[in-house]
């Protein structure tokens, strides 16, 4: 039986809302996800398939498994609550882009063939920039444009991976792919959508200027989405063991030095995601049970700090650390949501476990790479510091005089108190909460081993913090990361790859065009067409005095040709009669 | 394999209907100019309806053919509507619906002169496209495509400044320098006693023709299209060319004699030459590569001109390479790709140039550099502007991804990875050059005080349809006039079944 994609009504949904009056538009948002998340909660189960024939092609735009059902419901959930929290916006663009943004998020995770995948996939690029673009920061444009070009590239190297394989194979289905050029570019292409390091810079570079409720739909869909692909194609791929512990640390370090707090959250999610990116490369069914835990998990908690930041944003007018402070008092609701936030992700290793080792030996592979362990546990370590220690104690606690605040609308507290309750219930149970939302994948819960090493390592970061918290003070600098090559490649490619290729064709069109020229000047003029090739003459040039130039500019030349040719149509009618 | 083929007027009637036309305009002339500036439009819907009429007929595999004039046994000027010519022919005429409106509102909005010639020589000119069209033989397809230089020349030189004068001198000598050589051309397949008439597969094919003549051939007869599809380096005068006004770089510059050289290069590889005899000489290769080179260079010149008109030229030549390149790819998934090219091409650009004509009309501005802010106050064009831009940068569910997924397929089902990937690379470079202005258009404020709106309806309406259009065809290449399905036709009869069908379906 054929089902309708949720992706249909969302996209149809988000072309009409920037047309209803603005007081009923953030309302109207709603529905969009609020109706997504009904079809896939009430009517969408395992197996649930819509067949489309297009063109030449037998098109899946929606094969439901008990894998992305997760997915599809956290987005649907999110999307919910960030329309919550964003019930004052009155921008028509930002709340188009947001719904169109959350179907094309939902028809990728759905989607059951190739094609519908990287249409929706670019789609999402698309939508996901006018989010950022109408940020409203200083430099939200110029990095809208620059997250634009990042995914284009991106989506270009899975759609030609994509081509390759279906090239080859002569088959759109979604699989897993091995190691082959086809699954090396779409690999590379997935990659860059998750954020994986060092095709990451990106993230930290465009969600920061995005506007406070923009950033909660970001964090949520686009790295997120693409490590469900990278699950469903690619998992078990021995890079990912290297790649998703680095990005761990990576996004922890630089979350670490981070000034201003919306760009310690982006490192924050791209340090996450390599949590799950680490799953991923683990492969195997107890790690597919890790991940979908994960996506819920590493959906929610972002949401509830990434509201919190924004929440602070809306309020102070400012997101730089060295400028905040003293805000415990008059924005005690926002600490204590966020604290939930950052509590539950501290508690993560105790919570959701991720022991690579754990998984390991559930596997039986009988690799041992303790490092990869090891490496996951620093992260997580440099996590607390980051989002429980540091953030919130110099954006509350520290000295600060908070200038005139801007109250922060009811919707926003409504939103991070839902995402917090929801956090906290999938944190703890689990289980049961997943059978709440009719899911048919089991989460995976940690081993008793594990939850003492998580436990530990809380304790051990509570109590080191307090040591270490002087050393963690905000500097207002700004940290090079890797989008420095391509912000900065303008010059070079121009000089070294642009010119040198135009060049000769800038020269052998010219030598065409003298060729055509002094073709012309013969024929219409032969004695003075021969002349200028023995002579240098400007004949033929806007600025010579040639006879050429005389004959061609007497009008209305157009008139009489049309006769004549009017009249050799004539003369053929006539013939043929 | 040219199929069931009778006797019939209509494509006679759809090339004499913007002859007509001009007629009519002639006669009218300026006094009555509401009454000569509605002609155009009633033969353009009516030539549509003709055209239209052939389309059953045609997708059943029966095409109506009209013998002008049998000049000796084997050697006749005669029109065949095949479903290769029925593209270019639904395109050509539907869009001309489009700019005939647009040409009366802009020409009147710039008070140009000398109109009466203008919509004469423009009827012309369609009437010479729609026999480019239709031809059915290399020598009516040489005729209609020499006439289509000859009556734009009028178009070109319209100002009648220094420069457009200048521009018009060099469009005709690069343009009849190409035809020079297409006869050529032709004369020598006649010589050879080879029956012109395009045949699905290559007229050549099984000629017993030689390497030597082949080449021979082939430089006649490629480089005499490739200067109208202008391929590198021979598409000097399509920049210079811009000086016409708009309507003419829309319609014209951007479909109708553009694509008659890349229509011509569909005639010459795939119905003259065919796949196997190029296979043979090698010597797709090398259009190949030419092509690339046009591809990606192109897109480069695109990205330094600030003139806008000149952006859109220089895109103009990196797409219309999209297109020879997938002909030259000569397999049918390619082909079936480049064939929606373009069409998708076709209304994508002809919405672009509308735009760049309606925001001259309006702010006297043509320059990238200028347009800060214009969007907030010409909204609807540049709303139109951006789904064009889209569609240039092959974004989904846009026309011209579909064309770019089918080209780039073609390009990997022959094994040619290589070039499915410049697919790819110039799709971001043609947003590189597009969205920029979108994006000063939008979220940039406007320097001068003076609020512009919206141009004159006649030309609003126009480019807000051809810009839906590009993201609907996208969505449904079939609807309404069959695209996807002529086209690939038009693949299997050349190419055969793709390989990945042959089984299943």
């Amino acid at each position: 039986m054929d089902s309708l994609p949720p992706v249909v009504i969302l996209l149809i949904a988000a072309a009409v809302l920037p047309l209803l009056p603005s007081i009923v538009r953030p309302w109207a948002f709603l529905v969009g996800p609020l109706l997504a998340f009904l079809q896939i909660f009430l009517t969408l189960h395992e197996g649930d398939i819509a067949h489309l024939d297009w063109l030449n092609l037998r098109l899946v735009p929606m094969h439901v498994t008990e894998l992305n059902e997760v997915w599809a419901t956290i987005f649907a959930l999110v999307g919910l609550l960030g329309g919550v929290f964003a019930l004052h916006v009155r921008d028509r663009v930002q709340q188009g882009a947001a719904l169109a943004y959350l179907g094309s998020a939902l028809g990728v995770v759905l989607a059951g063939d190739l094609f519908s995948l990287i249409v929706f996939w670019e789609i999402m690029a698309v939508t996901s920039m006018a989010l950022i673009m109408n940020g409203g920061r200083e430099h939200s444009k110029a990095a809208g444009v620059r997250y634009l070009f990042v995914h284009l590239v991106g989506g270009s190297l899975l759609l030609a991976g994509i081509l390759w394989h279906v090239g080859e194979t002569g088959s759109f289905a979604i699989g897993t792919f091995d190691e082959s050029a086809a699954g090396w570019l779409m690999f590379i292409g997935v990659a860059v959508s998750a954020a994986v390091v060092p095709l990451h810079a990106w993230l930290p570079d465009a969600y920061p200027e995005s506007s406070s409720t923009g950033m909660v739909f970001l964090g949520a869909f686009t790295t997120k989405t693409a490590v469900f692909v990278m699950m469903v194609s690619f998992s078990g791929w021995d890079i990912l063991l290297v790649l998703g512990p680095l990005m761990a640390i990576y996004g922890a370090v630089y979350a670490l030095l981070q000034n201003d707090i919306r760009r310690l959250l982006a490192y924050h999610i791209l340090s996450q995601v390599g949590f799950m990116v680490t799953a991923v490369g683990v492969g195997g069914a107890v790690a597919m049970e890790a991940v979908a835990d994960q996506a819920f998990t590493h959906v929610l908690w972002p949401a509830v700090m990434v509201m919190g930041a924004g929440a602070i944003m809306h309020a102070t007018g400012t997101t730089r650390l060295t400028e905040l402070g003293g805000l415990a008092r008059p924005l005690r609701g926002v600490l204590a949501l966020y604290l939930v936030g950052a509590i539950s992700i501290s508690l993560f290793p105790l919570l959701a476990g991720l022991g690579a080792d754990e998984l390991y030996s559930e596997q039986g592979s009988g690799v041992d790479r303790p490092w990869i362990t090891f490496l996951l546990w620093v992260a997580a370590t440099g996590t607390i510091l980051a989002v429980a220690v540091k953030l919130p104690y110099y954006a509350f606690f520290a000295k600060g005089q908070p200038a005139a605040l801007n109250k922060v609308p009811i919707g926003m507290y409504v939103a991070m108190a839902a995402a917090g309750a929801l956090s906290l219930m999938v944190g703890v149970a689990a289980r049961t909460t997943f059978d709440l939302l009719r899911l048919d994948i089991r989460p995976h819960i940690p081993e008793s081993e594990t939850l003492v090493v998580g436990l530990a390592i809380f304790v051990f970061a509570a109590v080191g913090s307090w040591l270490v918290l002087p050393k963690l003070a905000p500097k207002d600098q700004t940290i090079v990361d890797t989008d420095w090559i391509y912000r900065n490649a303008g010059t070079p490619v121009r000089r070294f790859i642009q010119q040198p290729l135009e060049w000769p064709f800038a020269m052998s069109a010219r030598g065409v065009g003298w060729v055509v020229r002094t073709a012309a000047n013969i024929t219409i003029t032969p004695d003075a067409g021969w002349a200028s090739l023995l002579v240098r003459t400007p004949l033929g040039r806007r600025d010579g005095a040639s006879a050429a130039a005389g004959w061609i500019s007497r009008p209305p030349l157009g008139v009489v040709l049309a006769a004549v040719f009017v009249t050799f149509a004539v003369v053929l009618l006539i013939a043929q009669a | 394999m040219i199929g069931d083929t009778y006797d019939s007027s209509l494509p006679l009637i759809a090339v004499l209907l913007p002859v007509t036309a001009a007629l009519l305009v002639l006669v009218t002339g300026e006094r009555y100019r509401n009454l000569r500036d509605s002609w155009s439009t009633v033969a353009a819907v009516a030539m549509v309806v003709v055209v239209a009429l052939m389309l059953p007929d045609v997708l059943d595999g029966r095409v109506p053919q009209t013998t002008i004039i049998e000049i000796s046994p084997g050697i006749d000027i005669m029109l065949r509507a095949d479903a290769a010519g029925m593209i270019f022919a639904l395109l050509a005429s539907s869009l001309w619906v489009f700019a005939s409106v647009y040409a009366v509102g802009y020409m009147r909005a710039e008070n140009e002169h000398k109109q009466t010639r203008f919509f004469t020589a423009f009827a012309l000119s369609i009437a010479a496209a729609a026999g480019v069209a239709l031809a059915a033989n290399l020598l009516t397809f040489v005729i209609f495509y020499e006439l289509l230089s000859l009556f734009t020349y009028p178009l070109v030189i319209h100002r009648e400044t220094e420069s457009a004068i200048a521009a018009g001198r060099k469009y005709l000598a690069y343009t009849l320098s190409g035809g020079v050589l297409l006869i050529g051309g032709t004369a020598w397949v006649h010589i050879l006693g080879i029956d012109g008439s395009f045949v699905a597969g290559g007229l050549l094919a099984g000629e017993g023709i030689s390497k030597t003549t082949g080449w021979g051939l082939l430089a006649l007869l490629v480089i005499g299209v490739s200067v109208k599809a202008s391929v590198m380096p021979l598409h000097g005068w399509l920049p210079s060319a811009m000086v016409a006004p708009t309507p003419v770089s829309a319609l014209l510059h951007a479909v109708a004699v553009v694509k008659a050289g890349v229509f011509g290069m569909v005639r010459m590889l795939v119905f003259v030459f065919g796949a196997q005899l190029l296979r043979d000489m090698d010597a797709a290769t090398l259009i190949m590569v030419l092509a690339t080179v046009t591809l990606l260079v192109g897109s480069m010149f695109a990205l330094r001109h600030d003139n806008l008109k000149r952006r859109l030229a220089y895109s103009t030549i990196s797409h219309l390479a999209y297109i020879v390149l997938g002909v030259a790819l000569l397999g049918p998934i390619a082909l079936t790709g480049a064939l929606l090219h373009i069409v998708g091409h076709g209304v994508t650009k002809i919405t672009l140039f509308f735009v760049a004509g309606a925001i001259h009309a309006q702010t006297h501005k043509e320059n990238v550099s200028e347009l800060d802010g214009i969007g907030r106050q010409m909204p609807i064009t540049m709303g139109a502007f951006t789904l064009a831009s889209l569609s240039m940068a092959g974004i989904p569910p846009f026309v011209l991804f579909t064309s770019k997924f089918y080209l780039g397929w073609g390009a990997a089902e022959v094994d040619q990875q290589i070039f499915m990937i410049v697919y790819l690379v110039s799709g971001v470079l043609a947003a590189g050059y597009l969205f920029p202005i979108v994006v000063r258009a939008f979220w940039r404020s406007s320097p001068d005080h003076v609020r512009y709106r919206e141009a004159d309806m006649r030309m609003v309406v126009p480019l807000a349809i051809t810009g839906v259009l590009a993201l609907f065809l996208g969505i449904a290449p079939d609807a309404p006039f069959r695209f996807f399905e002529l086209a690939s036709d038009v693949a299997t009869a050349s190419f055969g079944v793709p390989e990945m069908f042959a089984g299943g379906n």
